[in-house]
């Protein structure tokens, strides 16, 4: 009988061997599904961890995608570490787009430069502003955060169809929903040409670093981090659970709003009923398998990317379905859950000890 | 009135999806676990039921099989969460999103498929009282099944002994533990019947709310459903109210859009989940209230011996 | 009679723009070959044409169409084409990817088949000169880059024509999906093809917001016929429509597939007609 007994102190090793052993077991069964459905598996592995890295272009691609994923987990992972689990990135980055839309549109042939910045900051703005109103209803009404930030996400997507459906359609554009294309000014700049990938990239990896510096390094980060792991204790040590709740959703708000004005100005260009492409939703997933750790949420956004473009690439070279994306994203979440038990407890052969009930 | 009286009938057929689910979440919070995959089951039972009704003509057998698959998963969730100690939030949000993308790859060969014609119900007698007729007595059995869950589950959670035992479970695992109870088993069960609810709230969706089978179908009814639980502060009968409530509001959005109303029809569909918000404040403000109501030792794991 | 099936002008449009990019495609084999004159001429490459759905290809409806459009190149070419789809190809950032990886594939034909991807297609049509591209229902263009549509409001006036005639209550319903301007000029068009045989007819108009979400529309059907509407007409992509108005006994048109397994009996309508309407009658039933 195989049991399971506590370990004294969490395990190191298993800390960093568990996402791993998790990817493992996720290809693994990535395999025999490759092979129940009658396609050769390792042209289907090639597809997801080899086709992504194999030209600069690619890897450019791997990038841009990775980049909206790897800012707004950043921003869930301060959340996450404080306790206060905020569901709804979603509406908090299409909210983020829809300000930095906004602002790109008051530009037009003459403006200068300083607007790039001014579309990013409304961005920011904007993403908190969404998520300062689950901190708020969660402050004063002791409303679930998991819940208010949900449904503030269908409300967001209700909020950007109704500008790009009304006020804010291109007049110019036959009545289809969209806004006009940004002028050049306010786009992004592309690090290099050939590629899409923009100046989003480095802003992540700025962040990334940023959060290590917050979080390893400064008392504010440590206070926000107690208050997660032992709110009694924080209570004791006099840090503010209340401060820890806003700063929290307000860095992850601002953080998924960067994330949707870099989206926009970037490589959509304008603001369309398509925004919302379920990028809050993957960076939960991305920033569990990063263990929350700015250097493992870089790794991870990589390799969620790679389940997207390897799906997108297996679908139309293989014919596989689309859907084994999702499936994919899902098994690797939950191996990785069950693969955690790891670090806390040790497995073991023999019998319950004795007194121990069900 | 003859439209208000349709329109009755329509929100009780919408609200029932979300009372089952609800229900179901109700008892799995009751003894204090919180599955926040219930849009994954959900999902996961619809195709199961689509599929099995596809291949046995019987709805039935598909009821039965979304339950499974309901059960099956949060089995799944309940070995993880309560033996393994995972966290209940992460884990339920990994069932979610796992229950999309595979419900959409089950489902990839259903998506044209049609169902056998399906039947009409009348209470005979009721069915031709004039207004209450359509209001109430041309229902598909299922619905007033969920009035009978709903009354049984009162019963059940405050004047039987097993009621009483889960809600100790969920109140303090501690005490249960020391009064001699598997209260390990004891969540693992609430959870599974609580995924078999879901399940069967999935399945009435794709067998007989729309039958159809499309991925994402159940767009965010599970999610809703877990609001309603708390909002309601886990009394099965708010529950109901609620589910109703907000399944004629979902109505109310195309009935106001019809009759011409000059609203922008995307402020009429957020209408739903921003009644939701408003109530889940208004609900949540006293504190007090809350933690009266609210099984103490919801979202924490229990482990024997520590 | 005219045959206005939105799948053959579809197969129309792809048997032209295949006749004309083969063309192209074969003067350019010949150059490599006038280097080996000896050798016997290679029988040319066949084509590789590329579809890029934004639904999946058992909607029922445009997509599916289009994909019955794709197998009739196939049977009709045979071995001188290569055909691939990539289906549920978000009209977002992804498209770019996807496009432009059929295109760095070898596909010099490529279809996007819906408005969404029009921003996408050009700027890959800027890149890959050599690949034609064909843009369903949008108003942008390039020299390698064309777009093509179906006259959908020719056979929704035929639809409203004939609801105006069956209705007896004189109410008209519409389940829209989203307010583009293809969607209201088949509502338009209805409506103004019932007025012309029934001018006290009114049309009730309730907006999904989506293409395809068949909960939404059963919702969205059953208001309408709860607001007294006894002819639906809808223009979302699933059969959940069709399904309440059966069920309900009311009388609906759609315009796309035929779907013979809901109607078994009851008058063929317009007949093969796919993009004409699906007469649908519950009292035909003798129900």
């Amino acid at each position: 009988m195989l049991r399971l007994e506590p370990r004294p102190l969490a395990s190191k090793l298993w800390t960093w061997a568990s996402p791993l052993l998790a990817l493992a077991l996720t290809v693994l069964i990535g395999i025999v599904l490759f092979a129940a459905l009658g396609k050769d598996p390792v042209r289907g592995l090639q597809m997801f961890f080899w086709e992504p890295l194999k030209s600069t272009y690619a890897i450019g691609e791997l990038m841009v995608k990775a980049t909206p994923l790897l800012l707004i987990a950043l921003g869930l992972a301060v959340c996450f570490r404080s306790n206060v689990w905020n569901i709804g990135a979603e509406g908090q980055f299409v909210i983020g787009a829809v300000c930095a839309g906004g602002v790109a549109l008051l530009a037009d042939k003459t403006t200068g430069g300083w607007i790039l910045p001014a579309v990013l900051l409304a961005g920011v703005l904007g993403g908190m502003l969404w998520a300062g109103l689950t901190a708020l209803l969660r402050d004063r009404f002791n409303a679930s955060e998991i819940l208010v930030s949900l449904m503030l996400v269908y409300v967001a997507i209700m909020v950007l169809s109704y500008l790009v459906y009304g006020p804010w359609k291109d007049p110019a554009g036959f009545n289809f929903p969209q806004t006009k294309t940004f002028e050049k000014v306010t786009q992004i700049p592309r690090l290099m040409s050939g590629s899409r990938v923009n100046l989003g990239l480095p802003i992540a990896l700025a962040c990334a670093a940023l959060l290590w510096v917050f979080l390893f390094r400064t008392r504010a980060g440590f206070a926000q981090q107690v208050g997660g792991l032992a709110p009694m204790a924080a209570r004791y040590a006099g840090f503010s659970s209340r401060q820890a709740l806003w700063t929290a959703l307000l860095v992850s708000g601002g953080a998924a709003g960067l994330a949707g004005a870099l989206e926009v100005a970037g490589p959509i260009g304008q603001l369309t009923p398509y925004v919302p492409a379920g990028y809050g939703f993957a960076a939960i997933i991305v920033a569990f398998v990063g263990r929350l750790h700015p250097l493992g949420m870089v790794l991870s956004a990589v390799l969620m990317s790679m389940f997207y473009i390897g799906g997108e690439l297996a679908q139309s070279r293989l014919g596989l379905p689309k859907s084994i994306t999702g499936v994919f994203q899902g098994l690797l979440l939950f191996c990785l859950l069950a693969c955690d038990t790891l670090v806390a407890y040790r497995i073991r052969w023999g019998s319950a000890r004795k007194g121990q009930v069900a | 009135m003859e439209t208000y009286a349709l329109l009755f009938a329509a929100t009780l057929n919408a609200g029932t999806v979300l009372a089952i689910a609800a229900l179901g979440l109700l008892i799995n919070e009751k003894a204090g676990v919180v599955n926040l995959g219930a849009e994954g089951m959900m999902l996961c039972a619809a195709i199961a039921g689509f599929a099995a009704v596809v291949h046995t003509g019987n709805d039935w057998i598909g009821f039965a099989a979304g339950m499974g698959a309901g059960a099956l998963l949060a089995a799944v969730f309940g070995l993880l969460v309560i033996w393994l100690g995972t966290n209940q939030y992460a884990t339920g949000l990994a069932l979610s999103l796992f229950g999309v993308g595979f419900s959409a790859f089950a489902g990839i060969g259903y998506v044209q498929e049609k169902l056998p014609e399906r039947p009409q119900f009348a209470i005979p007698g009721l069915a031709d009282l004039p207004l209450l007729g359509n209001a109430l007595f041309k229902q598909h059995p299922i619905v007033y099944l969920t009035i009978a869950l709903c009354i049984g589950l009162i019963v059940w959670l405050g004047r039987t002994r097993t009621g009483l035992v889960l809600r100790a479970v969920g109140e303090s695992p501690e005490s249960a533990h020391a009064l001699g109870y598997p209260v390990r088993r004891i969540r693992l069960a609430a959870v599974v019947a609580g995924g078999a609810l879901c399940g069967l709230a999935g399945a009435y969706i794709s067998v007989i709310y729309t039958p159809l089978w499309v991925e994402g179908m159940v767009a965010g009814k599970g999610w809703i459903a877990l609001a309603l639980t708390t909002f309601a502060t886990w009394r099965p009968a708010r529950v109901l109210l609620g589910a109703y409530l907000f399944g004629g509001v979902t109505m109310l959005q195309f009935h106001l859009q019809g009759v011409g109303v000059e609203v922008p029809s995307e402020a009429l569909s957020a209408l739903p989940y921003v009644a939701t918000i408003v109530v889940l404040a208004l609900i949540s403000r006293n504190p007090t209230w809350i933690r009266v109501n609210m099984p103490a030792s919801l979202g924490r794991a229990f482990h024997p011996g520590s | 009679m005219t045959d206005f099936s939105k799948r053959s002008v579809i197969k129309l449009a792809a048997l032209t723009a295949i006749a004309a990019a083969a063309l192209v495609g074969c003067g350019k084999k010949e150059e490599p070959k006038a280097e080996a004159p000896a050798a016997a001429p290679a029988k040319a490459e066949p084509l590789k044409i590329a579809f890029a759905y934004v639904g999946p290809v058992g909607d029922g409806g445009w997509t599916f169409a289009h994909d019955n459009g794709r197998k009739a190149i196939e049977k009709e070419f045979g071995d001188k084409v290569v055909t691939s789809f990539v289906e549920k190809v978000p009209e977002s950032a992804d498209a770019e990817r996807v496009i432009r990886d059929m295109a760095s594939q070898g596909n010099k034909l490529i279809f996007g088949t819906t408005f969404g991807y029009m921003e996408p297609m050009l700027k890959v049509a800027a890149d890959f000169k050599d690949v034609k591209f064909e843009h369903a229902t949008g108003y942008k263009g390039a020299e390698n880059m064309r777009t093509y549509d179906s006259r959908t409001y020719e056979g929704a006036y035929m639809a409203g024509v004939i609801a105006g005639k069956m209705t007896k209550s004189n109410t008209l319903g519409v389940v829209a999906s989203i307010p583009i301007p293809e969607v209201i000029r088949n509502i338009n068009s209805f409506t103004l093809g019932a007025q012309s045989v029934n001018p006290k007819i009114k049309t009730k108009v309730v907006w999904v917001n989506e293409w395809f979400n068949p909960p939404k529309e059963t919702e969205a059907a059953t208001s309408l016929i709860n607001g007294g509407a006894d002819v639906l007409f809808q223009n979302t992509d699933s059969s959940a429509v069709l399904q309440t108005a059966e069920k309900n006994g009311q009388a609906c048109l759609r315009l796309g597939q035929r779907h013979d397994r809901l109607r078994p009996q009851g008058p063929p309508g317009l007949g093969h007609h796919q993009l004409g309407a699906v007469l649908r009658s519950g009292r035909a039933r003798g129900a």
